[in-house]
């Protein structure tokens, strides 16, 4: 009797994933998604190390294993948030910012993308993380606020502000999306 | 995700133009599960023992402190007068009385009071 109790409650408590799961499901995605916030590949390495030594930091303590995915995103995507504050702290001492075009591993071969890749630039830190939530990982707005920690309402006005701006650029460009 | 036209992005283009060497998320997860588990954290198993050790040991001095100051027993504090006291000292003769507003220091060389 105890024993079938046992293995219902475990079936239905979803097991905290070890962190070897997490770096194999989620590093990928999470680099990517970090890589088009700070551009350079370095920079990004090292967000992501920082990211994931504090998501194996916070495992023991997760309390809500359901949560997961929007917990690794959220550490993941302010690690990204804290170094373009930090490099904006430096560019306004007059640091260099690289150039896409100096930078190694970006493809440079489709126009299109990579004027949008220039283009988000321009956007804010907050614009850029929640435009490449939706855009480019096909977030809902309900991942997206509790990912970014803002309102569902306010992320969808956040994205719409990023779109419009986005199109101004890419026009200016004579790039028509 | 019940999207409207407005909400979607699919008029820009998806394609990630970033790219990385050769096996590097292969490499990348094996670095950091080892640094995950190597040195960096045997010294956070190390530091939180020596944090857990710390608190306790401050813990028990600052119980031990409390006992020592505040004792349950001790409630009243000195030169306070009880209701009890107060009632005794109002029963008590002019002599008591005399003899309880006299120095302590006129109590201790009076030779007939001390005699016996």
């Amino acid at each position: 009797m105890q024993n079938a109790l046992t293995m219902k409650i475990l079936r239905r408590t979803p097991k905290t994933p070890s962190f070897d799961d997490i770096l194999a499901e989620y590093y990928e995605p999470l680099y990517r998604h970090v890589r088009r916030m700070v551009v350079s590949h370095d920079d990004a390495k090292d967000v992501m190390q920082e990211a994931m030594l504090r998501i194996f930091q916070g495992l023991d303590g997760l309390k809500d294993s359901t949560a997961v995915r929007t917990w690794v995103w959220r550490i993941a995507t302010n690690e990204a948030l804290r170094h373009l504050g930090r490099r904006h702290d430096a560019e306004l001492g007059d640091a260099a910012v690289p150039e896409l075009e100096d930078e190694p591993y970006v493809d440079l071969s489709d126009r299109v993308a990579v004027a949008l890749a220039k283009a988000m630039d321009a956007l804010t830190p907050r614009q850029r993380q929640v435009f490449d939530l939706r855009h480019y990982d096909g977030m809902s707005f309900a991942d997206i606020s509790a990912i970014a920690g803002m309102a569902e309402d306010t992320a969808r006005a956040t994205f719409h502000q990023a779109r419009a701006k986005l199109r101004d650029i890419l026009r200016s460009m004579d790039i028509h999306p | 995700m019940a999207d409207n036209r407005h909400n979607n992005t699919a008029d820009f283009t998806r394609r990630d133009i970033y790219t990385v060497p050769d096996g590097f998320f292969d490499a990348e997860k094996q670095r950091l599960s080892a640094l995950a588990r190597g040195p960096w954290q045997a010294r956070r198993r190390r530091n939180r023992r020596l944090f857990w050790g710390t608190a306790t040991v401050t813990a028990a001095a600052a119980a031990i402190a409390c006992l020592v100051v505040i004792r349950p027993s001790d409630t009243t504090p000195h030169g306070t007068p009880t209701p009890e006291s107060t009632q005794s000292l109002a029963q008590a003769s002019s002599d008591s009385r005399m003899y309880l507003d006299m120095p302590q220091e006129m109590i201790d060389n009076d030779l007939f009071m001390n005699t016996y």
